[in-house]
């Protein structure tokens, strides 16, 4: 038995190696070795078919379409993938005008329009098919590809050459206001799947001739599209040249969401911050772009990627620019506030509470004292339960349809928030505060962010159990060693705090008013800097008052 | 190893020893806590201290201990608190006794209470007349020295017993400690209580061994007063300064903020009709000079304020009016200091209001000679000039 086992074994060896080339295998079918070098079309249109065929296997949402043109009755055979292609293009636009207008004309003029490739193009292209992008290819992996990708291929005769007639039409959504990044005030267009859609919703905002987009393909088989956009003449190089670094180095399997790809490009995966900005807006990626920097769209997700992004940036609301800049500043400077109180008050409340009750003033010692009187937990473990009990009303609310997650807000925030301090499990005050870390936390614009400092709340609140305020100050500390040292393709996380860049102040704590905003952000270093002239007549206006 | 990790390697061991400084062991939280509001001390009488016996007896003989009986008012968080409150006191006053010297008072009455007491909010600090005639600096030391407390504690002195100005039942404040603290926050509305006199103050005014006033508190049916004080010279108290008293010491040091003056009206007859005069803002200068080897203070005071009643018939005030009512209002004043002035030099011979430090200032030389004899010998001799210049911003209302 033993002995069987090992031959067993044995046989299996092999077979592991067999399943190695096994996936060269789905490429390119059981093919013997002369078709193995199937790298380009041969003149002979059932080998080619055969070639394809056996290359994207069976697979029934795969069109091969064989008819016969022209008065010679040319054979010629369409390939493409059954709903990413509009059905409509290729009925009225390709194989009508193939199938009935070609040999039309040719009966009419008496002319042989369908001899060679070339003619074919030329004549397609100007009596026949009204598609927009027509190309001529030889090669195989090409063919397959955008045969996958929204195009339709068209193998004819016994040419060396296929053409690609490129009808996209798959199902997407249409433009809608954008879920995340929600404004009052701003325009409603969010981006969507279709990358297409977006770089549309770019153009029409930035309709200068600067505005590059540089395409590339991500993703060994999700083969995703991605476009690099910037403004030739302000994006910084330095940055530019770093993204298309960073991306060519992406090797993986698929790219199902920017996440993916921000992650791989972001410098420190161990931060709780996040490196790089996402936005569903094309206004806030376009503005991204006109202070030079580089926005990467990604097809199948309505998030664009934002890069460089500091720290400052993700307390940027489009709002801020919006709205005139009294409200602007005031709105920005509550989330500063906000970020603090997010990230260190209940540190500073177990500190105060557990250690220090000298800090607070005696009145509210006293309350703080009376709402504590039967609660049988210490100070840490009830701040802790708290919290964690937001965080899962948080998650449960977030994952549940949206009719559903309404009953969890009123369970949670209400019976559960009410009961437990009847119950003795927990004081009001800590009910106060949770709630309040909570909104703090959400008035950041940046989700992202957001949790980010909610994760930072945790390390804290052990610190402050175990330091009291020192250690509430060494959290701090920490957390500004980390920022300080971190760095996001090239520019300092905390520009323009540090390193000081006082100009950029303008935009900074508050959002000074619009006709003081001369510059673009020094610390992106655009290449360049004047964002708008401030006219003359107006100088001397301001002169004479 | 080598010198080079050297640096590194003891910054460290500096960085990790910074964290045993504080951790989990100082871990007191604010329900373990007996959040000590007040404290009264009082001595025993010696009559009560000869009944004790063993061991506290023995002290007392070999080591000339005083025996005080100090009281602690222990705040009750839930009587305090506003709605969600049981309804019960806010407080409750717990006594003991205890030897002078016994600085730990702390620990004493954590046999009586269910909590250790915790001096971080320490509001006042109300001392029998018995303990302050015999020094209070060896029972204050503990406070002082205590980095747990506060440095703002209010300090008050009583006739009464201590023990019942701290259980006084008010309804307004049901916290007889915080019920002390507000009233001095009143001092600017009532000129007849001495300015509030804290711990790090007193404790700087007995090192200097210099002569102030503690604000005084008396025990009502179910308030508190607090009007005049007692005058310490150094840690001891020397004398009482009555209600009138300290609105003319007031006047002198400088520290009258809102001050009603009646004098009689000018053209009336008598006393009935009287103007009211409402100071708003006055200096009060003290300084000294040698006149023919006499020693003079001289007290300048200008104020500037309002008549708020008006009681006479003419409609506008004429000039010789107003001058007439200013002159009334200076002489009253005047005549209010120099009479407390006279008694201090005379009574006390004790110089409360500091002219002792502008003769420093002024005459180092023969401040040197003199100071040690300076109380006894040299104020109550000095010569004495008040001038009072008043200012009528405003005439109030016809009434």
């Amino acid at each position: 038995m033993e002995y069987k086992a090992k031959g067993d074994s044995k046989v299996k060896k092999p077979k592991k190696i067999e399943r190695k080339t096994h996936r060269q295998e789905i490429y390119e079918g059981n093919l013997n070795q002369e078709q193995k070098a199937d790298r380009e079309l041969w003149p002979d249109l059932t080998h080619n078919i055969a070639v394809l065929k056996g290359r994207l296997g069976g697979s029934p949402d795969i069109v091969f379409h064989e008819f016969v043109m022209g008065v010679d009755e040319i054979e010629a055979c369409l390939v493409f993938t059954d709903g990413l292609v509009e059905r409509a293009v290729v009925t009225q636009d390709i194989l009508r005008p193939l199938e009935i207008d070609v040999p039309m004309l040719e009966v009419q003029s008496e002319e042989k329009i369908l001899v060679d490739i070339d003619g074919l193009v030329t004549r397609l292209r100007q009596r026949a098919i009204q598609s927009a992008e027509i190309r001529k290819e030889k090669k195989f992996d090409v063919l397959i590809g955008a045969a996958l990708g929204g195009g339709v291929v068209l193998l004819y005769g016994d040419q060396e050459e296929a053409l690609i007639i490129s009808a996209p039409g798959w199902p997407s959504r249409g433009v809608e206001e954008p879920s995340s990044d929600t404004l009052i005030r701003g325009p409603r267009d969010g981006f969507n799947e279709t990358l297409r859609f977006n770089t549309a919703l770019l153009r029409r905002r930035i309709k200068d001739p600067g505005l590059r987009l540089e395409s590339a393909m991500l993703g060994k088989r999700s083969r995703t599209e991605i476009n690099i956009c910037y403004i030739y003449d302000i994006v910084n190089r330095d940055v530019l040249e770093e993204v298309r670094k960073r991306l060519k180095k992406i090797d993986i399997d698929a790219i199902l969401e920017s996440g993916y790809v921000e992650q791989l490009i972001e410098d420190s995966y161990l931060s709780p911050f996040p490196q790089v900005q996402t936005t569903e807006r094309p206004d806030k990626a376009a503005a991204a772009i006109l202070e030079g920097r580089v926005v990467i769209l990604i097809d199948t997700t309505p998030f664009a990627l934002i890069v460089p992004a500091t720290f400052v940036q993700f307390f940027q609301s489009p709002e801020d620019y919006y709205e005139r800049w009294l409200i602007g500043s005031l709105t920005r400077f509550i989330r500063y506030i906000a970020s603090y109180l997010a990230v260190f008050t209940p540190g500073l409340v177990v500190a105060a509470v557990a250690y220090h009750p000298g800090l607070i003033p005696t009145k509210l010692t006293l309350a703080i004292a009376a709402s504590r009187e039967g609660v049988p937990f210490p100070i840490v473990v009830e701040v802790l339960l708290m919290e964690a009990a937001f965080e899962f009303l948080r998650e449960a609310g977030a994952r549940l349809p949206q009719s559903i997650g309404q009953t969890i807000g009123i369970v949670g925030g209400l019976i559960i928030g009410d009961a437990a301090v009847r119950a003795n499990v927990t004081s009001p005050l800590m009910v106060v505060m949770v709630a309040l870390t909570a909104v703090a936390s959400f008035a950041i614009p940046s989700y992202s962010l957001g949790i980010g400092f909610r994760m930072l709340r945790f390390p804290t609140i052990f610190l402050a159990a175990t330091f009291g305020i020192y250690g509430v100050v060494l959290s701090f500390i920490l957390i500004n060693i980390h920022m300080v040292t971190l760095k996001t393709f090239g520019v300092n996380y905390l520009a323009p705090f540090t390193p000081y860049q006082f100009s950029d102040w303008k935009d900074l704590m508050f959002r000074l008013p619009w006709k003081t905003m001369v510059t673009r952000p020094v610390y992106t270093a655009p290449q360049d800097l004047v964002r708008q002239k401030v006219a003359d007549s107006e100088e001397g206006d301001n002169e004479q008052s | 190893m080598g010198n080079k990790h050297k640096k590194p390697m003891v910054l460290l061991v500096l960085a990790l020893l910074s964290l045993a400084l504080a951790g989990c062991w100082d871990l007191w939280e604010i329900d373990d806590r007996g959040i000590v509001m007040a404290i009264g001390i009082e001595e025993i009488p010696p009559e009560e201290v000869l009944q004790t016996q063993g061991l506290e007896r023995q002290l007392i003989e070999s080591t000339n201990e005083r025996a005080l009986k100090i009281t602690y008012q222990f705040a009750v968080p839930s009587g305090f608190a506003g709605e969600g409150s049981s309804g019960g006191p806010a407080y409750v006053n717990l006594g003991t006794t205890a030897l002078s010297s016994e600085v730990r008072l702390r620990g004493l009455i954590s046999t009586q209470s269910s909590r250790k007491g915790d001096l971080t909010h320490l509001q006042a600090v109300v001392l029998g007349p018995e303990v302050c005639k015999n020094g209070i600096y060896c029972v204050l030391e503990r406070f002082i020295r205590d980095p747990g407390v506060r440095r703002q504690i209010s300090i008050f002195v009583t006739e009464d017993d201590v023990a019942q100005v701290l259980d006084v039942n008010n309804p307004q404040e049901p916290m007889p400690a915080l019920y002390l603290v507000s009233l001095t926050d009143n001092e600017d509305w009532a000129n007849r209580m001495p300015p509030d006199m804290q711990l790090g103050e007193i404790s700087r005014r007995i090192r200097e061994n210099a002569v102030y006033v503690v604000p005084r508190v008396a025990a009502g049916e179910n308030s508190l007063k607090m009007a005049g004080g007692g005058i310490f010279h150094g840690d001891r108290l020397v004398g009482w300064l009555g209600e009138l008293e300290t609105n003319a010491y007031r006047w002198i040091i400088g520290e009258v903020d809102t001050a009603p003056i009646l004098v009689a009206a000018p053209g009336s007859k008598g006393p009935r009709r009287t103007e009211g005069y409402l100071a708003e803002n006055t200096q009060s200068i003290r300084s000294v000079e040698i006149v023919d080897g006499q020693i003079k203070l001289k007290v300048k005071i200008s104020t500037e304020g309002t008549l708020v009643e008006r009681q006479i018939k003419e409609v506008v005030w004429s000039n010789e009016a107003l001058a007439e009512v200013k002159k009334a209002l200076a002489n009253r004043v005047s005549m209010d200091t120099k009479v407390l002035i006279k008694k201090a030099q005379e009574e006390w011979r004790l110089d409360l209001f500091g002219f002792g430090r502008e003769v420093e200032k002024k005459y180092p030389q023969l401040w040197k000679e003199i100071k040690d004899e300076w109380n006894n010998l040299y104020f109550p001799g000095a010569l004495v000039e008040v001038d009072v210049d008043v200012i009528i911003n405003r005439t109030g209302t016809k009434r």
